[in-house]
């Protein structure tokens, strides 16, 4: 799967805090407080306390690899309109 | 016998992949299929697309995204310069990366193309950002027949005719010179300036002329450092 190089950029380092969400979104929020919501066809859930280190994704397949962990896959509902970063003020990180 | 068979067969392949061979006429939409291209759009504002530099939060699209916006078209065979896979519903505007909001736009058409779209993209961004126009409005026009949209916020009449020469860039890059001596250009795409005589200036394919000061004061920041 290919790395999403500017996603990577945006959440390398940051540590999964929480998550919630149901089967058509998942929430993540992160230590800095900035959330990555993804639309996604299935239930997925991400390991709380890991810290990220890469992000892949290749058409409807989304993957965070973590540190000291198993990479986390999900399905993305719509591919291309799926992913959202938000810093802790709301404003725009990254959107894919 | 066999000879003159494999002959024959390397004489046959030599035809097909000729270059002299007749290349299918390739399709040239002006208008985006709606069924393949409805458009759609990330849950933004306009207070998320208004600011400088949002549309490089925005993820490239993936080559292999491309090449299936061009079989779904029906494009076999496409050139640098002959299309533009474009966002129906511009990034700028709000627009997501989504299949269906992508389709092979032309250069090449006349007097309706890729670049005449670019105008009425940056119009709306505009009217948006100063508050005439609202967001969804903005979207639902571009989406729904950019020609018209065209037409009711630039203007009834294109002027581009596709690629320009060497001449007609100097011609525009003459008509599009900054209302002040000293202004600054502004890649709106980028949210960085560049000043007077540095590389970009008055060519980015986003963009418009400003103070030094108006740029800064709208959050733009200089390119490479010094806008130079």
């Amino acid at each position: 799967m290919q790395l999403n190089r500017k996603l990577t950029n945006v959440l390398r380092g940051r540590t999964i805090q929480s998550e919630s969400g149901d089967a058509a979104s998942l929430t993540v929020t992160f230590d800095d407080r900035s959330t990555l919501k993804l639309k996604v066809a299935g239930q997925a859930t991400v390991p709380v306390g890991a810290k990220v280190k890469a992000v892949h994704e290749s058409g409807d397949q989304f993957q965070i690899d973590v540190e000291n962990g198993p990479s986390v896959q999900v399905r993305l509902a719509d591919p291309g309109s799926s992913v959202a970063v938000h810093d802790r003020n709301g404003a725009v990180e990254y959107l894919g | 016998m066999k000879t003159v068979a494999v002959r024959n067969l390397l004489l046959l392949t030599l035809v097909l992949s000729s270059p002299l061979r007749a290349q299918q006429p390739q399709p040239e939409p002006i208008l985006p299929d709606p069924k393949l291209t409805p458009g759609d759009v990330f849950d933004v504002t306009a207070e998320d697309i208004c600011v400088p530099g949002y549309a490089k939060k925005v993820r490239n699209v993936p080559q292999s995204v491309k090449e299936q916006v061009y079989r779904e078209y029906g494009i076999s065979e496409h050139h640098r310069g002959n299309y533009e896979c474009d966002h129906l519903i511009s990034l700028e505007l709000g627009g997501s990366n989504s299949i269906k909001n992508l389709w092979p736009e032309s250069y090449r058409t006349r007097p309706w193309n890729a670049r005449v779209k670019d105008r009425l993209e940056n119009r709306l961004h505009e009217l948006v950002c100063s508050g005439q126009l609202d967001l969804k409005a903005a979207q639902q026009a571009i989406a729904s027949n950019w020609i018209e949209a065209y037409k009711k916020y630039v203007g009834p009449e294109p002027k581009a005719l596709g690629r320009p020469s060497e001449d007609e860039r100097a011609e525009m890059a003459l008509a599009a010179a900054p209302a002040a001596p000293g202004q600054v250009w502004v890649n709106t795409r980028s949210g960085k300036y560049w000043k007077p005589g540095s590389r970009y200036y008055g060519k980015t394919k986003q963009g418009k002329f400003m103070s030094e000061g108006e740029a800064k004061a709208a959050g733009f920041q200089p390119a490479r450092g010094a806008g130079e």
